[in-house]
């Protein structure tokens, strides 16, 4: 998450763009700003546990990321290539 | 992923179904409330909000008992620290929050070696049996261990509060549970292990309960014991499980009487949940097992769950194109003179698309409210910032 995502759907969501936004997006962008607004917050929230963790335990302490799909091969995996990057 | 995928939740059976607010209310006259449900789903935070909801809505007194020893709920609450001891909330600082209270707030936090040795003292025949069971070096090591332990502790911290009436209404926020029915079968099993063959098998000598022959059946187990654990030790546990056995008739008539207030119209359980697929599952399981076992079900909270706005069906259509559309960025770019990359625009698009996954998934979980009956349901939304002040404590307990 950073500024440039924000500033861009700060942008779409102003109104002088919102409708001409809407009609080259085929639906109204404001919906996105909740999505945005409520990712940044998470993202807040888990990098300060996350400082938290690794300056209390003695071990790496490794970031999986929030994945969407269901449990399955593809999570696995996704899980593998987190774990795999950071531990190696 | 198209708008037309979004599974709603037929506006019907929602708006007759869900309680917007209230639930202090329709909770207040009642002298115990517990809220259930598995670890993780907010049960220390709603268990709190519920008791401030309480205190707003009826003059009384109420106490939140809480079994989280994090300072998480003590910070949340606006004071230092929780402890056996109820401390009382300023009821200036809650209308600093935004709410007035009518009647009094307090909380207290359950000391597990404080409840466990009273009630060591309460069933002891004698203060010689009571020494003798405290003194054991096993006594803390079972207690800790034996399965169910936290959840009979606040269960006993519970009946003694309830008995002593100081308090108009006591929420009980249950221990977090493998399983949330822990709570429920905990007096049960304790009397069970007392009275257990098992015990009267390691208490090395002819019991109350008359498993004479089993010594027989057990000597090979306590001779190897024997061999590996060292006489003294043998003895240790043998002299402890006799001592604990001497507690049975009291703890299984207490059983009894905390079985009788749980059942009573004057207790109201409430199940916390999220609509995860595993919390939600227990819920729904432990729903049917309050009802089995003629306990009072009276609300169902759903915490954190995803605003409706990420199952808009134009925000899907918006979303769907800054992900697909390689040229989108470059138009938008000139549309909102704002330089737009491909990758800012895929990932604003994916990250509402995520959410809607989720969010249909919600609602594909809370259409199978239904199943669990005639009880009030609180949906909670999800709050982006934590609940680590006494405000964002207050807005949860307006939304109950």
């Amino acid at each position: 998450m950073t500024a440039a995502h924000r500033r861009f759907v700060a942008a779409m969501t102003e109104p002088e763009h919102e409708s001409a936004v809407a009609e080259r997006l085929g639906g109204s962008p404001t919906p996105l700003a909740a999505g945005i607004d409520l990712q940044a917050h998470l993202y807040d929230t888990t990098a300060r546990y996350l400082r938290q963790l690794r300056n209390k335990l003695p071990m790496p302490v490794v970031p999986v990321p929030f994945i969407v799909d269901r449990t399955g091969l593809t999570t696995t995996r996704a899980v593998a290539d987190a774990l795999n990057s950071r531990l190696a | 992923m198209s708008g037309s995928d979004a599974v709603h939740v037929p506006e019907r059976r929602r708006s007759a179904r869900s309680e917007p607010a209230g639930l202090g209310r329709r909770l207040g006259s009642l002298d115990v409330v517990i809220c259930c449900g598995s670890g993780g789903v907010g049960k220390t935070t709603i268990s709190a909000a519920l008791g401030m909801a309480i205190a707003a809505a009826e003059d009384k007194r109420v106490l939140v008992l809480t079994v989280d020893p994090a300072r998480r709920l003590a910070t949340a609450l606006g004071i230092k620290g929780i402890g056996a001891e109820p401390v009382r909330i300023p009821k200036a600082r809650l209308r600093k929050a935004g709410i007035t209270i009518s009647g009094d707030l307090e909380a207290a936090m359950l000391d597990m070696k404080q409840a466990w040795d009273r009630m060591i003292e309460r069933y002891s025949p004698d203060r010689a049996t009571t020494k003798r069971i405290l003194r054991n070096p096993l006594y803390q090591r079972i207690t800790d261990s034996f399965v169910g332990s936290h959840e009979y502790a606040a269960i006993e911290a519970l009946y003694e509060l309830h008995d002593a009436g100081e308090y108009d209404c006591i929420v009980v926020d249950t221990p977090p549970s493998r399983n949330a029915l822990d709570f429920l079968e905990a007096p049960s099993r304790l009397t069970d292990y007392v009275g257990s063959r098992l015990l009267s098998m390691l208490s090395g000598g002819p019991s109350r309960f008359g498993f004479r022959a089993m010594n027989f059946a057990a000597a090979p187990f306590l001779k190897l014991a024997d061999r590996l654990l060292g006489a003294e030790v043998l003895a240790e546990v043998s002299d402890f499980v006799r001592q604990l056995q001497l507690l049975y008739d009291g703890i299984q008539g207490r059983a009894r009487s905390v079985y009788r207030l749980l059942r009573s119209p004057q207790t109201g359980f409430v199940v916390v949940t999220t609509l995860e697929q595993g919390p939600f599952s227990e819920a729904e399981f432990f729903c049917a097992k309050l009802r089995e076992f003629k306990m009072p079900l009276r609300a169902m909270v759903v915490n954190r769950v995803l605003p409706d706005v990420f199952r808009d069906s134009g925000g899907v259509a918006a979303s769907t194109t800054l992900v697909e559309d390689p040229k989108v960025a470059a138009a938008l770019s000139d549309e909102l003179h704002l330089r737009v990359s491909t990758d800012t625009a895929r990932f604003v698009g994916r990250t509402f698309l995520n959410r809607n996954t989720l969010a249909q998934r919600e609602a594909r979980q809370l259409a199978k409210l239904g199943r669990i009956g005639d009880v009030p349901i609180v949906r909670m939304p999800l709050f982006s910032e934590e609940v680590s002040e006494l405000e964002g404590l207050v807005r949860i307990a307006k939304a109950l």
